[in-house]
C-alpha cells in the first residue's frame, strides 16, 4: 500500500514537470506578433512577420551580419505558428508586427516666406527587422523618441525650405477654377505642394530610420494652422478681401445695370429712328404719288364697269392755272377785305354799259 | 505525513467498505463533472453574429474565416477567435463629436479639429463624417494596430490636403462634391496602401462655414449679390417695360406714313379728279364754261364784302398809293385777257 502511494504521487509529480517542461519549450506567435528567442539575453532565434511590407534579403543580411560578428548561429524563420525553445535558458521576447502609430505633439515651424505654422504630423511605421530594432532600440515606447529624433528634423528643414502655400496646397487645381474670386498675387503656382514635399520627407525619414529596424510607411501632416497670434492677421485679410469681392458684385450690378438701361436705351432710339425713316420714306412716296396724279392723273378702277381715264392737270395747264387762281382768289379775299374797284372789269363793266361787245 | 496516509485505508473499510462496483460509479460521476466542467471551462463552441464574420487562429496562425452562426473550437491556447462586425457601417466624425446621440442629439464642437487653411489662404471652418466598412476582416485585425484611429488620423490629413488645394469659396459652394470626392479617394488610397482592409463608402462635409469672428464680412458679400442680382433685375424690369412702349410707338409712327400716305392720295385723286370732272366740261364748251367760273367765282368773293366802286379813274388808284400792278399779275393778266 505505501509503496503503491508513493508511485502515484510520483507519476503525478513527473506529469506536472513534464508539462511544465513542455509549456516552457513551446510558445505561439500570433498574425500580430514577430518574437525573437535569446539565451542569457543573447539572441539565437528571429521569427518575423510576413506581410506585404516584409523585406526577406535585408532581414536575412542583419541576421548574417549579426552571427558572424558574435560567432553563434541565428536561425531566422517567418510567420505566425507554434515555436520551440530550451525550457529555463532560452526566453522569448515578442514584438508586435502591425503598422504602429506615431503622433506627434504639434510643433510651430517658420516657413521660407517667414510664417509660422503649426504642424501636427503623424507617421505611421512598422518593426521590419526584429533583430537590429531590439538591438538598437529596445522597444516600442522608446522607438517614440527616435521617431520624434527622426522625423521632426527632417520636417522642419523640409518645411523650412517652403512658403506656407507650397504646404498648403498640394495642386494648381485653385488656378484652373474659374469661379473663383482670388486675387491675382495670390494665384502663384505651386512649387511641389504638398503631397509631393511630403513624400520627400518620408522617403528622408524612411533611409534615417531603416537603420534602427525600423520602416517608416509613410509621414503626414494631419494639420497644419496657423498659431493664435497670426489668426487676427488671417482674419483681417480674410474680412479686406470678402470687402473686396462685396464692392465687386456690387459694381457689377451697377455696371451691367448700367448697360443693359444704356443698350435699351439705344434699342428704343434706334427702333424710333428706323421707323421715322421708314415714315418718311412712306411720306415721301405718298408725295410723289400724289404729285404724279396730280400732274398725270390715274386710272379709276370702276366697280361693274371699264376704267375711267382721269385726266390730270398737264393735261390743260392753261385751264388748270385759270380754276386754280380763280379758288385761291375765293379763298384770299375773306370777311375782311375792303374792296376798291374800278369798273374796268368783266363784271362791272356792264354797270355803265348794256351792251355786250 | 505517514499517520495520515494510514488513516485514509484504515477508516474508510471501518466505516462503509465500498465494493468495486461502487467506486466505479463514483470514479465515472467524477468524470462526468470533470469533463462538464472542462467543457464549460474551454468552451469549445463560438457564436458568431449576423453582422459579423469569425477569424480563428490556430497556434497563432490565421487558420479560417466562419460566417454567422455556431461554430467549434478547439479549446483557448490553441484556437483564437475574433469576431468584427463586418456588416457594421462604421462612422469616424472629425471636428465635432456625439455627445448624446439623441433625440435631440447633442454634439461637442472641436474647433483644433476643423480649422483648417484653405488654398487662398483663408480660414474655414468644416465638419465631417466618414463612413467605411470592413472588406478584410483578417487586413482589418492583423495588419494595423487600431485601424479605427488609423483612419480617423488618415481621414483628417486627407481632408485638410484636399482642402488646401480650393478656394474658400469652392469649399462651401461648387467645389463640395469635388472636395469630398477627391477626400474619399484619398482616404481610400492611404488605407489601401496600410492594407486596412476596409471600404470607405462616404464622406460628407456637414457644415462648411467661416469662422465666427470673419461671419459679418462674408454676410456682407452675400447681400452685395443679392443686391446686384436686384438692381438687375431693376434694369431688366426698364428693359422689359420699354422696348414694348417703343414698339408701339413705332407702330404708331408708320401707321400715320400710312394714314398720310391714305389721305394724300385720296385728297390728290379726289381733287385730280373734280379738275378732270370740270375740264371735261370745260372742252366741250370751252368759252362759256371759262366765263361761267369766273363771273361766279367773283359773285361769290364780292358778296356781303365792303366795297367802294369808282369809275374808270385812274387817279384815284394813285390817291390811295396803289397800282394796278398791286394785284396779283397773273389775276390781273388773266384778267385782262378775259376782259378783252
Amino acid at each position: 500500500m505505501k509503496k503503491q502511494h508513493l508511485i502515484y504521487i510520483s507519476v503525478g509529480a513527473a506529469a506536472l514537470i513534464i508539462l511544465i517542461l513542455f509549456l516552457s519549450s513551446v510558445f505561439i506567435v500570433s498574425e500580430i506578433d514577430q518574437a525573437i528567442v535569446t539565451q542569457f539575453g543573447r539572441p539565437v532565434r528571429v521569427i518575423a512577420g510576413l506581410s506585404s511590407f516584409t523585406d526577406k534579403d535585408a532581414i536575412q543580411k542583419s541576421v548574417d551580419e549579426y552571427s558572424s560578428n558574435s560567432e553563434t548561429n541565428i536561425q531566422l524563420s517567418y510567420g505566425a505558428g507554434l515555436y520551440f525553445k530550451i525550457p529555463f535558458i532560452q526566453t522569448v521576447e515578442f514584438f508586435d508586427d502591425r503598422i504602429l502609430e506615431y503622433d506627434s505633439e504639434a510643433t510651430q515651424v517658420t516657413t521660407s516666406d517667414k510664417k509660422r505654422i503649426l504642424i501636427d504630423n503623424f507617421a505611421r511605421w512598422k518593426i521590419y527587422d526584429p533583430l537590429r530594432f531590439r538591438q538598437r532600440v529596445t522597444n516600442v515606447f522608446r522607438a517614440q523618441s527616435q521617431l520624434d529624433d527622426i522625423i521632426y528634423s527632417q520636417l522642419r528643414s523640409e518645411l523650412g525650405e517652403h512658403e506656407l502655400i507650397n504646404i498648403v496646397r498640394s495642386t494648381d487645381n485653385i488656378l484652373q477654377d474659374e469661379k473663383s474670386t482670388i486675387p491675382e498675387q495670390k494665384l502663384i503656382p505651386v512649387k511641389d505642394g504638398r503631397v509631393v514635399l511630403m513624400e520627400r520627407v518620408t522617403e528622408r525619414c524612411r533611409k534615417a530610420a531603416l537603420e534602427y529596424g525600423i520602416l517608416i510607411i509613410d509621414v503626414r501632416i494631419k494639420r497644419a494652422d496657423l498659431p493664435d497670434e497670426n489668426l487676427q492677421a488671417v482674419y483681417n485679410n480674410m474680412r479686406a478681401e470678402r470687402e473686396r469681392i462685396a464692392t465687386k458684385y456690387r459694381e457689377e450690378g451697377n455696371r451691367d445695370s448700367a448697360i443693359i438701361k444704356a443698350e435699351t436705351d439705344r434699342t428704343v432710339k434706334t427702333m424710333k429712328a428706323e421707323a421715322d425713316r421708314q415714315a418718311q420714306v412712306i411720306q415721301g412716296e405718298a408725295d410723289a404719288e400724289a404729285i404724279r396724279i396730280y400732274a398725270n392723273g390715274f386710272i379709276k378702277s370702276v366697280t361693274n364697269g371699264p376704267d375711267v381715264i382721269i385726266k390730270g392737270y398737264e393735261s390743260d395747264p392753261v385751264f388748270y392755272k385759270f380754276i386754280r387762281s380763280l379758288e385761291a382768289l375765293e379763298l384770299a379775299l375773306d370777311e375782311q377785305t375792303n374792296l376798291l374797284l374800278d369798273t374796268n372789269n368783266d363784271l362791272l363793266r356792264y354797270l355803265n354799259r348794256q351792251t355786250p361787245e | 505525513m505517514e499517520d495520515w496516509f494510514e488513516k485514509i485505508p484504515i477508516d474508510i473499510p471501518t466505516r462503509q467498505p465500498l465494493n468495486p462496483k461502487q467506486i466505479r460509479n463514483v470514479i465515472s460521476i467524477i468524470v462526468v463533472l470533470a469533463v462538464v466542467f472542462l467543457i464549460f471551462a474551454f468552451k469549445p463552441w463560438f457564436i458568431v453574429d449576423a453582422d459579423e464574420m469569425g477569424v480563428v487562429l490556430r497556434l497563432g496562425k490565421f487558420n479560417r474565416v466562419v460566417k454567422p452562426g455556431l461554430h467549434w473550437r478547439l479549446p483557448r491556447p490553441i484556437e483564437i477567435v475574433y469576431t468584427p462586425a463586418v456588416q457594421e457601417v462604421k462612422r469616424i466624425e472629425i471636428g465635432f463629436k456625439t455627445v448624446n446621440p439623441g433625440p435631440p442629439a447633442r454634439y461637442l464642437h472641436l474647433p483644433e479639429e476643423s480649422e483648417m487653411l484653405t488654398g487662398d489662404e483663408n480660414i474655414v471652418v468644416s465638419e465631417m463624417i466618414v463612413q467605411y466598412r470592413i472588406t478584410d476582416p483578417v487586413k482589418y485585425l492583423f495588419n494595423v494596430y487600431d485601424s479605427h484611429s488609423t483612419l480617423k488620423d488618415i481621414a483628417e490629413a486627407s481632408e485638410r490636403q484636399v482642402i488646401g488645394d480650393y478656394a474658400i469659396d469652392a469649399a462651401w459652394t461648387w467645389g463640395r462634391e469635388e472636395i469630398e470626392d477627391a477626400i474619399l479617394q484619398s482616404i481610400q488610397a492611404i488605407a489601401d496602401q496600410y492594407e486596412i482592409g476596409v471600404n470607405i463608402l462616404k464622406v460628407q462635409l456637414q457644415d462648411v462655414h467661416p469662422p465666427k469672428p470673419v461671419e459679418p464680412a462674408f454676410l456682407a458679400v452675400q447681400n452685395a449679390r443679392e443686391e446686384q442680382s436686384q438692381i438687375i433685375n431693376e434694369a431688366d424690369a426698364y428693359r422689359n417695360s420699354e422696348i414694348p412702349k417703343a414698339e408701339g410707338d413705332v407702330k404708331k409712327i408708320l401707321q400715320e406714313a400710312e394714314a398720310y400716305r391714305a389721305e394724300r392720295i385720296a385728297k390728290s385723286k379726289g381733287e385730280v379728279e373734280r379738275f378732270s370732272a370740270l375740264l371735261n366740261e370745260y372742252q366741250k364748251a370751252p368759252e362759256v364754261t371759262r366765263t361761267r367760273l369766273y363771273l361766279e367765282t367773283l359773285e361769290k368773293v364780292l358778296a356781303g364784302k365792303p366795297k367802294v366802286i369808282i369809275g374808270s379813274d385812274q387817279d384815284l388808284f394813285k390817291f390811295f398809293n396803289l397800282s394796278p400792278q398791286g394785284f396779283p399779275s397773273g389775276f390781273q393778266s388773266r384778267q385782262n385777257q378775259e376782259g378783252r
